[in-house]
C-alpha cells in the first residue's frame, strides 16, 4: 500500500453497525487491515465501508485511539525475546485512561479491534484484561469477572495438587 | 413474591421496584398474554386488577456493569424461578404483584414440582408467550450468560488475554472456574511457556521398564536396594492413573513444563528411587566419564574405553586399541564421535555408532592428559608440556601450542580461546587461529589441576584451584 502524504490524507468514508457515518483519513485508518484490504477491493469508489459488527459509539473511541498512535510505527510480528515477553504488559498511561472503562465496553474495544485487524490496539486490549488479572487470587477474579466457583470438591483439590509445583517455580524464578 | 422482584431489577431488568411503587397506576394488563392454555395447570388468575408499575424499556445489556451481576450462589433453581417470574409480566409492564395470591400460588406450585415437571412447564409456558414477551424474556436472562466477559469473547481472543499472564497468574486464573481451566489448558499459551524456558522434547525414560530391572538378575548389573523395582513400578503406576477430574485434559506442553520441574525438584530433594551398576573395567581405574543423552562413555587405565546405553543398563561396546591407559575422553556435541588421550601419547577418534576407529592422531611425546573439544576441533593437552590443535574430522593437526614449562593438566576449549593449566604452576591463555599465546596468568603457588571458564560472559573469566582471574 502506497504510503505518501497525499495519499495518507485522503478520506475514507465508514459506516457504524447503527448507520452513522464517520469520515477518517487514510494516514488514520491504515493501521485496520480489514478497512485496507476492503479499500484494495472496492478501488475508488467513495460509498461508505459498512462495518456491521461495530457500533457508533465503540467505532468512535477506535478512531480516537488510531487518531492518537497514527504516527507510531507498526510493531513487530510477534515479541520473540523471551525476556520482553515477561515485561510485555506494560502500557502506556494515555492507554491506561483509554481502556479505563466498563469491562463490557472493554469488551467491545477488543472485539471492534479484531474484527477491523487493527493488532496494536487488540494487544494492548489484551494486555489491559492481563493487567486486570495480573497479581489477583483466584477470589478476587471470582469477584472481579462476576463468576461462579463451579468446580465439585474433588475437582478443587486436584486443581490444588496440579499446580502445586508451581509456587516453587515461581520461587525458583524470583530467586 | 417480594424477593423475587426485588432480585431480578439487581440483574437489570426492572426498574427499581422502589422507585417504582411511588407512581403506581391503574393499568389494564393489555400486555398480559398469558392464556389459559399456559395457565390451566398452574390455576393463575390474570388479574387486570393488579397493580403495575411502567418498566425501564432500556436494554438491560447496556446497564450491565459489575454491581449488577446477579449474586452468584443464586442457584440454578432460583434461576428458573427468576425466568418464570419474568415471563408472567408483559413486554412492557413489570408487575409490581406484591400481594397478589395469585401469583404467589402459581410460584409456590412451580416450586413444588420436580425439576422436569418444570422444565415442562416453562416450555408450555414459552409457547404461549408473545413475540416482545420473549424479547424481554431473553433480556432478562442474557446476564446471567454474558457476566464473564473473558469466556464470551472469542477463544482466541480470550487466549490472547491468557497468554499474556504470568505463571502464578494463570494458575490463579485457572482455578476460577470450569471454563476459565479449560481456556488455560491452550496448546499456544503452555508451548510459548515452552519456547520461553527454552524446553524442548525429551524423549521419556523407560529405564525401568527396560533395562535397569532385567539387567538386575543378569550379570553385572543390578539394582541397588534403594527402593525395590516392585515399589518402584507401583510408584509410576499411581502417577500414571492419577486423575484430574472430567472437565479437563492436560496440555501437553504442560506436562513437559511440569516434567521438567519434576526432574529438578527430583535431583534437588528426591530420594533416590533406582539405580543400576555397570561394571566392565574389572579392577581397573575408571579415568573419565562422559555423557551424551542416552550414551555414557567410561575410560579406564585398562586401556580401553565402554560405551554404554543408559536406558538399557547395558554395554554397547569397548573401544579397544590403545595400547596405554586412557585418561580423557570427549564426545563431540553430535554425539558421533568419541575422542580419547592416553599414556600411549595417542589421540584416538572412535565413531560412536559403531565403536570403530576413526583416527588415530600422534605427534604428542608423551601422555595426553586432558582435552577439549569443540565442532570439529579439539585442543589436547599433554604431559609433553604442548597443546596440540586438532581437526578430528579430517584428522590433521592444525597447531601446536608452546610455551608451558611443565605438563599441561587440564584445559577448556570455546572455538576460539584456549585456556590451559599446568604444572608449571600458570594458567595460559592462547588463540585457536593463530596459535599464539596471548596470556599467562600467574599466582598459583602449587600446580593447576583444573579450571574452569567463563566463556560466555562478556569478561573471561578462568577460575583454577582456587583463584579467580578476571
Amino acid at each position: 500500500m502506497a504510503a505518501d502524504g497525499d495519499s495518507m490524507d485522503r478520506i475514507v468514508k465508514i459506516k457504524s453497525k447503527d448507520g452513522q457515518i464517520f469520515d477518517v483519513t487514510l494516514g488514520t485508518i491504515k493501521k485496520s487491515k480489514l478497512i485496507m484490504t476492503m479499500l484494495e477491493q472496492l478501488g475508488d469508489s467513495t460509498d461508505a465501508i459498512p462495518l456491521p459488527n461495530v457500533d457508533g459509539s465503540t467505532l468512535k473511541k477506535v478512531i480516537e485511539w488510531l487518531e492518537h498512535h497514527k504516527e507510531e510505527p507498526e510493531p513487530a510480528e510477534e515479541e520473540s525475546d523471551p525476556l520482553r515477553m515477561r515485561i510485555s504488559t506494560d502500557i502506556s498511561e494515555w492507554d491506561k485512561t483509554f481502556f479505563d472503562v466498563e469491562q463490557s465496553v472493554l469488551q467491545a474495544y477488543i472485539l471492534a479491534a479484531n474484527y477491523l485487524s487493527i493488532k496494536p490496539l487488540l494487544d494492548i486490549g489484551c494486555k489491559t484484561v492481563a493487567n486486570m488479572i495480573k497479581g489477583k487470587t483466584t477470589e478476587q477474579l471470582r469477584d472481579l469477572f462476576g463468576l461462579e466457583d463451579d468446580f465439585t470438591d474433588e475437582e478443587r483439590a486436584a486443581i490444588k495438587r496440579e499446580y502445586a509445583w508451581a509456587d516453587d517455580e515461581e520461587n525458583q524464578a524470583a530467586a | 413474591m417480594c424477593d423475587e422482584i426485588g432480585t431480578s431489577s439487581k440483574a437489570g431488568s426492572c426498574s427499581s421496584s422502589r422507585g417504582a411503587r411511588d407512581d403506581v397506576e391503574d393499568r389494564p394488563s393489555s400486555g398480559m398474554m398469558m392464556d389459559d392454555n399456559a395457565m390451566d395447570t398452574s390455576n393463575v388468575a390474570t388479574s387486570s386488577n393488579a397493580i403495575y408499575c411502567q418498566m425501564q424499556s432500556d436494554s438491560p445489556l447496556e446497564d450491565l456493569t459489575p454491581e449488577t451481576y446477579p449474586s452468584p450462589s443464586r442457584s440454578e433453581q432460583d434461576m428458573q424461578m427468576m425466568n418464570l417470574d419474568e415471563g408472567s409480566c408483559s413486554a412492557s409492564v413489570a408487575l409490581a404483584c406484591f400481594h397478589l395470591p395469585a401469583i404467589d400460588n402459581w410460584i409456590d406450585t412451580l416450586k413444588a414440582w420436580d425439576g422436569p415437571t418444570r422444565k415442562f412447564a416453562l416450555d408450555r409456558m414459552l409457547d404461549a408467550l408473545a413475540p416482545e414477551d420473549i424479547r424481554h424474556l431473553r433480556d432478562n436472562i442474557e446476564p446471567w450468560f454474558q457476566k464473564d466477559f473473558i469466556s464470551c469473547l472469542p477463544y482466541e481472543l480470550s487466549i490472547l488475554i491468557l497468554k499474556k499472564l504470568a505463571l502464578n497468574d494463570l494458575i490463579n486464573a485457572a482455578a476460577v472456574s470450569r471454563r476459565w481451566r479449560v481456556l488455560s489448558e491452550n496448546e499456544f499459551i503452555w508451548k510459548k511457556r515452552c519456547d520461553e524456558i527454552g524446553i524442548t522434547l525429551v524423549e521419556p525414560s523407560y529405564r525401568v521398564s527396560l533395562g535397569w530391572e532385567k539387567s538386575a538378575v543378569s550379570p553385572g548389573v543390578k539394582i541397588s536396594n534403594h527402593l525395590g523395582y516392585t515399589q518402584l513400578a507401583e510408584h509410576r503406576e499411581i502417577k500414571k492413573n492419577r486423575r484430574y477430574g472430567s472437565v479437563y485434559e492436560r496440555e501437553p506442553y504442560k506436562s513437559l513444563i511440569m516434567r521438567r520441574h519434576s526432574i529438578l525438584s527430583n535431583w534437588r530433594r528426591g530420594p533416590i528411587r533406582g539405580s543400576c551398576v555397570l561394571k566392565g573395567h574389572e579392577d581397573h581405574v575408571i579415568t573419565c566419564l562422559q555423557i551424551h543423552g542416552d550414551m555414557l562413555v567410561t575410560g579406564s587405565d585398562d586401556n580401553t574405553l565402554r560405551v554404554w546405553s543408559i536406558e538399557k543398563g547395558r554395554l554397547t561396546f569397548a573401544l579397544v586399541g590403545h595400547t596405554g591407559g586412557v585418561w580423557t575422553s570427549q564426545i563431540s556435541e553430535d554425539g558421533k564421535f568419541i575422542v580419547s588421550g592416553s599414556t600411549d601419547r595417542s589421540v584416538k577418534v572412535w565413531n560412536a555408532a559403531d565403536g570403530s576407529l576413526v583416527h588415530t592422531l600422534s605427534g604428542h611425546t608423551s601422555t595426553v592428559r586432558c582435552m577439549a573439544l569443540s565442532g570439529n576441533i579439539l585442543v589436547s593437552g599433554s604431559r609433553d608440556q604442548t597443546l596440540r590443535v586438532w581437526d578430528i574430522e579430517r584428522g590433521v593437526c592444525l597447531h601446536m601450542l608452546t610455551g608451558h614449562a611443565a605438563a599441561v593438566r587440564c584445559v577448556q576449549f570455546d572455538g576460539r580461546t584456549v585456556v590451559s593449566g599446568a604444572y608449571d604452576f600458570t594458567v595460559k591463555v592462547w588463540d585457536v587461529i593463530t596459535g599464539i599465546c596471548k596470556q599467562t596468568l600467574h599466582g598459583h603457588t602449587n600446580r593447576v589441576y583444573s579450571l574452569l571458564v567463563g566463556f560466555s560472559s562478556d569478561m573471561f573469566l578462568p577460575k583454577s584451584g582456587n583463584i579467580f582471574w578476571k
